[in-house]
C-alpha cells in the first residue's frame, strides 16, 4: 500500500467563502429586528423621561426669532444639518456664513409649548449659527395642562380667591402648589365620578328612553297602548332629567370651585400667563430634579399612560380605553376560536381517516391562515354586520330598525371579536394538532386498553394533556389578534369610543358597542392627528406597549412549546 | 360525539368555501345587466303631445302640446286611464309655438316662436311629506325667465338653447335671415348681486353668428358653463364656438363626427349627464359620442372622439339622458336601448310591440317611461343598481371625460355627474408594485438566512434564532407601517444613494471577510467556532455598510449636486436628479420605503419555511454527501437545495401572497396614490389599502360597496391560488422525503 498523504496540510474547504456570505443573511435578519426594537424602545421609553427645559438665547440681529423674542424656552428635540436644497431662497446666504461657521447650516428644533399663548404648532427651528447660549435654569417649570397642551416658564406666584398672593421665591411656594394641584386634581376626580358615572349612567338611560319615543312618534297611526307606553315614557324622561338636577348642580359648585386659584408665570420675553389651577393636571421643574426624582417621575408617567383617558382628541393622555378595548376584543375572540379550532383539530388528528378530505381540510386551513386580514374584514362586513347583524336587529330590534337606529347591524366588539376569530383559527388549528401528536400512544392505548370509549379517552386523558399546547395556539392566536388593525378598520373600532364596551350598566357586557384599540389608535393618531410631528414620541410609547404585548404573549407560547417539545422527547418510546 | 367533531373539521372547509362563495355573491349583481319589467299601461288624453317629463316620485307628468300648452296629469297608482288635464299653464297670449327643445335633464322647454323669440320655462316639483305617508304630495310650478327676443326681424326662431352655468347664462337659436339663410343667434343673459340676493334676469348682449358659419345650420347645443356653442350643419360637420360676456364669439374647433361614414348626414346631437360628452347621430342610426377633453399641446379644451356604439335600426326617434348616471336611452321605431357612455355597454335592448313616440329615463333611474304613437303611455319598471360596473369599466381601459386618450384609471368619487372611475388595473398594477419590492429586499435575506440556520449555524443557537423570527413575524404590521412612515421614509428617502451604497456594503463586507478569512492560517480560522460566521461577519459588514452610507454622501455631491453661477453656490441632490433628469416622480412615502417595511413582514414568513424545508431533507442525503467528502457549502448546493427546492418555491409563494394581502404597511408607508408604474421612488395604492381607504366611504351595496369586495375578492383568488399550489407542493415534498427514510 503506497502511503499518500490522505489531506493536504492547508486544505481550505471549497465554498466557505459563500458560508460567510449566507451568514450575513442571517446577521441581517437579526439586526434589522434588534434594530426596529431598539428604536421603537428608545423613542417609546424617552416619552416618558423627564427632559431639561432649555433657555436659549439668540443673536440680536439673524434672522431667527420666536414671535420676535430673542430667548426660546423649551425642549431641545434634535439637531440636524440643513441641506442646500431644503434652503428657501431667502435663506441662500446662509451658506455664505456657513464657510466661516459650519454652524449656520445647522438647526435646531425646540418643543416649545405654551400654544394658547403662540398660536402656533408646538415647534420653534431655530439656526445654530445664531444661538448664543443654551442654559438650563432651575426654576423653570413645565405645566401639564388639559388644554392647549403644556406650558413652560418660569413661576411668579400664586393668586388666591381671596386676593392672597404667594410669591415664586417663598419657601413655601412649590409645596403650596403641590398641594393645591392635588387638592384640583381630587376635586377633579370626584366631577368625572359625577360626571361620567352617576350622570353618564342617567344619560345612557334616557338615550335608550328617547330612542324608544323617537320610534314612538314616528308612527303614523298609532295604537292606544302605543299612546300611553309614549306618555309612559315621557314622564320617565322628565324623572330621569330631574334626577340629573341635583347632580349638575353639584359638579358645577366643583367646577366653581376649581379655578379659584391661579398660576402666575412668566413665559418667553415677559409675557405673564395666568393659569387657572383647574386646567392644571401636573407640573414639574425637570431642571432641579435628580436622577431618583427623574426614575420615579418616569414610571408615574408610565402608569399614568397606561390608565388614564386620552385628552385632546387623542393627541395627549393614556391609552386606558384603548388598552381595554384591545384586552376585551381578544377575550371574546379567544372564547369563540377555542372551541372551533380545538374541535377541528381533534377531528383531523384523532378521527379524520388520511385520504382527500383530509388534504383537502389542511389546504383549507392553510388558505385560510394565508387570506389577507382585510378579506376577513371585508368578509366580516358583508356577512356578520349587513347580513347576520341586520337579521339580529329585525328579530330582537324592530322598533330600531324602524328608526334607521342599527343595534347589531352596524360595527360592534362582538362583531370585531367574531372577524378575528376566523382569522386566528387556523393558527390554533395547527398548534392543537401538534400538541395532541405529542401525547404518546401509551396513554392512549393504555386508556383504550382499559376499556374506555374513544370519546373517553380524548376527553379524560388526551386533551388534559394537550392543554398547553392548545394554550400555546390560544396565546399566539391572542398576539396575532391583539395586534391586526386591517380588519378592524371595517368592522366597528373607533378612534374615541364614548363608552368602553364593559361597564357597571346593565348588561354589563355590551357587545353592540363600538370600541377602541391600541393598533388602532397607533393608526390614527400617527396618520391622522392635526400635528403628526408633535403626537410621534406619544404613538412610539402606544407603538411599544403594544410590540411588548405581542412579544410577551410569543415568548410564553414560545416557552410553553419548547417545555411540550421536551416532554414530547422525554415521553416517546 | 364524533359527529360533532367531524361538524367541527368540515366547517373549516365550508368556512373557507362560505368567504369565497359569500364575496362572490356579494359582486355578482356588478355584472348583471337592467332587468325592465313588463309595461304598466296608461291612456292619456289626446291632445297631441310633442314631449313629457315626470316627477322625481313619479306622481306627475307634464307635457307640451301642439297648441303650446303646457300639462300637468297626476299618474295614477294602478294603470288605466290617466284623469283629465288638471292644470293648465297656456303660454302667453300671442306666442305661436314654432319649435321646442326639452331639457330631460333639468325639466326645462326652450321655445321658440314664429316671430324670434324664445321663452324658458322651468318646471319645479315641491315634495310634500307632511301627509306622513311614503309618498309625498307633488306640487308643480313653473318658472318663466325673461323672454329673449332675438334679432330684429321678427322672423321664425327654431332649435333653441338655454345654458345657466354659474358665471354665464345663455339663449341661443337658429333663425332664417331674410335672403333664405340660417344663422344662429345668441344672447346673454345678466344677472346682478344685491346685497338682498340675485337680481332679476336682464338681457344682454347678443351676437349674431352669420359670418363665421360655414355651412346650412341644422342644431345647435349650448355647454353647460354657458360660454360656448356647438353648432351642427346638415352635412354632419361640427363647429365648436366660444362665446364670452361680451357676446363676442370666436371659432374654437371644428370637426366631423361622422368621417367614418361617407355620404351621411347629420340629424340630431345631445349632451349626456354632465355637458361633457356630446352623441351625434346621422340619419341611418349610426352615432358615436365626442367629449371634451383639455389637450395639453392646445392647452385648452377641445372635443376629441371617444365613443362608438352599435348603430341603431334606423334612424334616431326620440333621445333621453338619465339625470343620475351617463346612461342616454334612444328609440327608433319600436326598438329602445339603454346604453352607458363610460363602458359603450347596452344596459337594456328590445323591440316593444308599439310604435315609440317618445321615450324618458325616470328621474331616479328606476324605471324607463314610453309614450307611444297612439297616446298610451307604458311604464317599465327597471332594476339597475349598478350601471356604471362591468367588466370593461373594471379591467378595459377606457376613454373617460376630461382625459385625452384611453386609460386605466381609479377615481370612485366625485359629484353626481362626474364620471366614476373603477378600473382595478391601476390597483393590481400597484400591488404588484409594493409586492415586488418587498420581494426584492426580502428574498435575499431570507434566503440567506434559512441556508444558513439549517445548514451551518450551531443548533443550540437555532433554539434562540428561530424563535427571534418568529416574534419578528409576529410583529403587528400597524406598528411596520408607522415605523416605515413616520421613521424610515424620511431618513432613506434623503439619502438614496447612502441607502444604496450601505446595502450593497453589507454584502461587499461579508464577501471580504470570507475572502480574508479563507485566506488566514488555520490555527486563526480555528478561532471562529463553526457555526458562529454570522456573528463575525455582522460588524465587518455593518463597517463597510457604514462606510457605504457615509460614502454615499460623497457620492451625491459628485455626482448630482453642482455649482450654479447665476445662484453663486452649490445646488441639486439626487432626489433633484430623478425629478429634473430622469423626469420620474419623488414622493417621500414610496416603493423603497415600502419594501424596507414588507421585509420586515415577509422575511420571517419565507425564513421558517424554506428553514423548514430544508432541515427537513433526510439526513442520509447530507451524511452521505458528506462523508464522500463534499465540503458543507457543496452539499448545501449541490444537495440540499435541489432536493428542498420544491419547499422553498412554496416559501417564496406564500411570501408572495403575504405581500399581496398586506394592508397597514401600504396604507401608512405609501401615500396611496394610483400609480400605474415601478418608479422605486413613488407610492402606490394596493387593492387591500384600496379597500382600507374607502369603505368608509362605501354605501351598503351600492357599487363602490361592491367594488371594493371585488377588491378582496380579487386578494382572495390571488392568495387563494398561491396558498393552494404551495400547499399541494409542500405535501409532495413530505411524501417523497418520507419515502426516502
Amino acid at each position: 500500500m503506497s502511503s499518500t498523504q490522505p489531506f493536504e496540510k492547508n486544505v481550505r474547504p471549497a465554498g466557505e467563502v459563500w458560508v460567510w456570505i449566507t451568514g450575513v443573511g442571517l446577521a441581517i435578519g437579526l439586526f434589522m429586528i434588534c434594530f426596529l426594537l431598539a428604536v421603537i424602545a428608545w423613542n417609546g421609553l424617552n416619552f416618558f423621561w423627564p427632559k431639561p427645559l432649555a433657555e436659549i438665547s439668540l443673536t440680536e440681529d439673524g434672522r431667527s426669532d420666536f414671535r420676535g423674542e430673542r430667548t426660546v424656552p423649551g425642549v431641545i428635540i434634535q439637531r440636524r444639518t440643513l441641506t442646500a436644497e431644503n434652503l428657501s431662497p431667502s435663506d441662500a446666504d446662509l451658506l455664505d456664513l456657513a464657510r466661516d461657521n459650519r454652524d449656520f447650516m445647522r438647526e435646531m428644533m425646540i418643543f416649545t409649548g405654551n400654544r394658547d399663548l403662540f398660536a402656533t404648532n408646538n415647534f420653534a427651528f431655530l439656526n445654530m449659527g445664531e444661538i448664543t447660549s443654551v442654559e438650563f435654569p432651575r426654576e423653570l417649570i413645565r405645566i401639564e395642562r388639559t388644554e392647549w397642551g403644556d406650558a413652560i416658564g418660569r413661576p411668579l406666584e400664586l393668586r388666591f380667591a381671596d386676593g392672597r398672593v404667594l410669591g415664586a421665591d417663598d419657601p413655601a411656594f412649590v409645596s403650596t402648589l403641590r398641594d393645591q394641584v392635588d387638592e384640583v386634581r381630587d376635586r377633579r376626580r370626584e366631577i368625572i365620578r359625577i360626571e361620567r358615572r352617576q350622570m353618564g349612567r342617567i344619560n345612557a338611560l334616557i338615550n335608550r328612553e328617547e330612542l324608544e319615543i323617537r320610534y314612538l312618534r314616528s308612527l303614523a297611526e298609532p295604537s292606544d297602548a302605543q299612546r300611553r307606553e309614549l306618555e309612559d315614557r315621557l314622564v320617565r324622561v322628565a324623572e330621569l332629567r330631574e334626577e340629573l338636577g341635583p347632580l349638575t348642580a353639584a359638579s358645577r359648585i366643583l367646577r366653581d370651585q376649581q379655578n379659584q386659584v391661579r398660576l402666575a408665570f412668566e413665559v418667553v420675553g415677559g409675557h405673564t400667563q395666568v393659569q387657572p389651577l383647574g386646567d392644571i393636571i401636573n407640573f414639574y421643574f425637570p431642571n432641579k430634579m435628580s436622577l431618583f426624582q427623574r426614575i420615579g417621575w418616569f414610571f408615574w408617567k408610565v402608569w399614568e399612560f397606561l390608565s388614564e383617558y386620552p385628552r385632546e382628541a387623542n393627541t395627549e393622555g393614556g391609552i386606558f380605553p384603548a388598552l381595554f378595548g384591545t384586552f376585551v376584543m381578544t377575550v371574546l375572540m379567544s372564547l369563540a376560536v377555542t372551541p372551533f379550532g380545538v374541535l377541528a383539530a381533534v377531528y383531523l388528528r384523532e378521527y379524520a381517516k388520511q385520504g382527500p378530505l383530509v388534504s383537502a381540510v389542511r389546504i383549507s386551513i392553510n388558505n385560510l391562515a394565508g387570506v389577507p386580514a382585510i378579506v376577513f374584514g371585508v368578509f366580516g362586513l358583508g356577512f356578520f354586520i349587513h347580513e347576520v347583524g341586520a337579521v339580529i336587529d329585525q328579530v330582537f330590534y324592530p322598533r330600531m330598525v324602524a328608526i334607521n337606529t342599527p343595534v347589531f347591524g352596524t360595527g360592534g366588539i362582538l362583531w370585531a371579536s367574531l372577524t378575528l376569530a376566523l382569522m386566528t383559527v387556523p393558527v390554533v388549528i395547527v398548534a392543537t394538532e401538534e400538541a395532541l401528536a405529542a401525547v404518546s400512544r401509551g396513554v392512549r392505548e393504555g386508556s383504550l386498553a382499559c376499556g374506555a370509549s374513544k370519546w373517553q379517552t380524548i376527553q379524560r386523558l388526551v386533551l388534559p394533556a394537550a392543554s398547553p399546547g392548545i394554550l400555546t395556539g390560544l396565546i399566539l392566536a391572542m398576539a396575532r389578534g391583539a395586534g391586526e388593525v386591517a380588519p378592524l378598520l371595517l368592522v366597528g373600532v373607533m378612534a374615541l369610543a364614548p363608552s368602553l364596551p364593559i361597564d357597571s350598566m346593565f348588561p354589563f357586557v355590551h357587545l353592540d358597542r363600538k370600541f377602541m384599540h391600541l393598533g388602532f389608535h397607533i393608526y390614527i393618531v400617527a396618520l391622522h392627528s392635526p400635528d403628526t410631528e408633535a403626537t410621534k414620541p406619544l404613538v412610539f410609547a402606544s407603538t411599544l406597549v403594544l410590540i411588548l404585548m405581542v412579544i410577551v404573549l410569543n415568548l410564553a407560547a414560545i416557552l410553553i412549546r419548547n417545555h411540550l417539545r421536551r416532554k414530547l422527547e422525554s415521553a416517546a418510546f | 360525539m364524533t359527529g360533532l367533531i367531524m361538524v367541527g373539521g368540515v366547517s373549516i372547509i365550508v368556512a373557507v368555501f362560505f368567504i369565497f362563495v359569500f364575496i362572490a355573491f356579494k359582486i355578482m349583481p356588478l355584472f348583471r345587466a337592467a332587468e325592465v319589467s313588463e309595461a304598466q299601461t296608461f291612456v292619456v288624453p289626446d291632445k297631441g303631445i310633442l314631449s313629457f317629463g315626470v316627477d322625481e316620485s313619479r306622481q306627475m307628468l307634464y307635457v307640451l302640446t301642439e297648441a303650446g300648452d303646457l300639462y300637468f296629469l297626476p299618474l295614477a297608482e294602478e294603470g288605466g286611464e290617466v284623469p283629465a288635464f288638471t292644470v293648465d299653464a297656456g303660454l302667453a297670449g300671442d306666442f305661436e309655438l314654432h319649435s321646442f327643445y326639452h331639457d330631460l335633464q333639468r325639466d326645462r322647454f326652450v321655445l321658440t316662436s314664429n316671430d324670434g323669440r324664445v321663452q324658458v320655462k322651468e318646471i319645479r316639483f315641491t315634495q310634500d311629506f307632511s301627509g306622513g305617508t311614503a309618498n309625498p304630495v307633488v306640487r308643480p310650478s313653473i318658472n318663466l325667465l325673461p323672454e329673449v327676443r332675438l334679432g330684429t326681424e321678427n322672423r321664425p326662431a327654431f332649435g333653441a338653447v338655454y345654458s345657466a352655468g354659474d358665471r354665464q347664462r345663455l339663449v341661443a337659436a337658429l333663425q332664417e335671415t331674410g335672403d333664405g339663410r340660417t344663422t344662429v343667434r345668441a344672447a346673454i343673459l345678466t344677472q346682478r348681486r344685491t346685497p338682498f340676493g340675485p337680481g332679476p334676469l336682464q338681457i344682454g348682449a347678443q351676437a349674431d353668428l352669420l359670418d363665421l358659419l360655414s355651412g346650412e345650420p341644422k342644431q345647435i347645443l349650448a355647454l353647460g358653463t354657458g360660454d360656448g356653442l356647438v353648432v351642427a350643419y346638415t352635412d354632419g360637420r361640427i363647429e365648436f364656438f366660444s362665446i364670452n360676456a361680451q357676446a363676442e364669439t370666436r371659432r374654437v374647433q371644428g370637426f366631423d363626427p361622422f368621417a367614418e361614414r361617407t355620404g351621411a348626414s347629420f340629424s340630431r346631437m345631445e349632451f349626456i349627464l354632465g355637458d361633457q360628452t356630446i352623441v351625434f347621430f346621422d340619419e341611418t342610426g349610426y352615432h358615436v359620442a365626442w367629449n371634451l377633453a383639455f389637450i395639453p399641446e392646445e392647452a385648452r379644451r377641445l372635443f376629441i372622439p371617444s365613443k362608438t356604439f352599435d348603430d341603431l335600426p334606423g334612424p334616431l326617434e326620440s333621445f333621453a339622458p338619465s339625470r343620475r348616471n351617463k346612461t342616454f336611452l334612444v328609440t327608433s321605431g319600436n326598438f329602445a336601448r339603454l346604453s352607458l357612455l363610460t363602458t359603450m355597454a347596452t344596459r337594456w335592448q328590445a323591440n316593444l310591440d308599439f310604435d315609440i313616440h317618445q321615450a324618458i329615463i325616470a328621474p331616479r333611474y328606476d324605471a324607463l317611461i314610453f309614450l307611444d304613437t297612439r297616446s298610451r303611455l307604458h311604464i317599465k319598471e327597471m332594476v339597475d343598481d349598478h350601471p356604471i360596473a362591468g367588466f370593461t369599466a373594471f379591467f378595459a381601459r377606457i376613454q373617460y371625460e376630461g382625459r385625452p386618450g384611453r386609460i386605466w384609471d381609479w377615481q370612485s368619487d366625485g359629484g353626481a355627474d362626474f364620471e366614476r372611475k373603477l378600473s382595478m388595473v391601476p390597483l393590481m398594477i400597484g400591488t404588484l408594485k409594493g409586492t415586488v419590492y418587498a420581494m426584492f429586499i426580502a428574498v435575499p435575506i431570507a434566503l440567506l438566512s434559512a441556508v444558513y440556520v439549517s445548514q451551518f449555524l450551531r443548533p443550540s443557537l437555532k433554539r434562540v434564532v428561530k424563535p427571534t423570527m418568529e416574534i419578528m413575524a409576529s410583529l403587528p404590521s400597524v406598528i411596520l407601517g408607522f415605523f416605515a412612515g413616520m421613521w424610515l421614509s424620511p431618513i432613506i428617502s434623503n439619502a438614496v444613494p447612502s441607502v444604496m451604497l450601505a446595502v450593497i456594503g453589507i454584502f461587499v463586507g461579508a464577501l471580504i471577510t470570507g475572502l480574508v478569512w479563507t485566506r488566514l492560517p488555520k490555527h486563526i480560522r480555528l478561532r471562529v467556532p463553526t457555526g458562529w460566521e454570522f456573528f463575525f461577519v455582522l460588524g465587518p459588514a455593518l463597517f463597510v455598510a457604514f462606510l457605504g452610507w457615509q460614502f454615499g454622501q460623497v457620492v451625491e455631491n459628485w455626482l448630482f449636486v453642482q455649482y450654479d453661477e447665476s445662484l453663486g453656490r452649490d445646488v441639486g441632490s439626487f432626489r433633484m436628479w430623478v425629478v429634473q433628469v430622469l423626469g420620474w416622480d419623488f414622493e417621500t412615502r414610496n416603493a423603497l420605503v415600502v419594501g424596507f417595511a414588507m421585509g420586515f413582514a415577509v422575511i420571517p414568513i419565507i425564513f421558517t419555511i424554506s428553514e423548514d424545508s430544508m432541515s427537513n431533507v433526510p439526513n442520509a442525503f447530507r451524511s452521505g454527501s458528506l462523508a464522500l467528502g463534499a465540503s458543507r457549502w457543496q452539499t448545501a448546493m449541490r444537495i440540499v437545495i435541489p432536493t428542498a427546492a420544491a419547499g422553498i418555491f412554496s416559501a417564496l409563494m406564500i411570501g408572495f401572497g403575504r405581500a399581496i394581502g398586506e394592508t397597514m404597511i401600504m396604507v401608512m408607508a405609501t401615500g396611496n396614490a394610483v400609480v400605474q408604474d415601478f418608479n422605486p421612488f413613488t407610492g402606490m395604492r394596493t387593492l387591500s389599502a384600496n379597500i382600507a381607504v374607502e369603505i368608509s366611504e362605501a354605501e351598503q351595496n351600492g357599487t363602490l360597496y361592491r367594488t371594493l369586495f371585488l377588491c378582496a375578492f380579487i386578494l382572495f383568488v390571488f392568495t387563494f391560488t398561491l396558498n393552494t399550489f404551495a400547499e399541494l407542493l409542500r405535501q409532495w415534498l413530505r411524501k417523497r422525503y418520507r419515502a426516502v427514510e
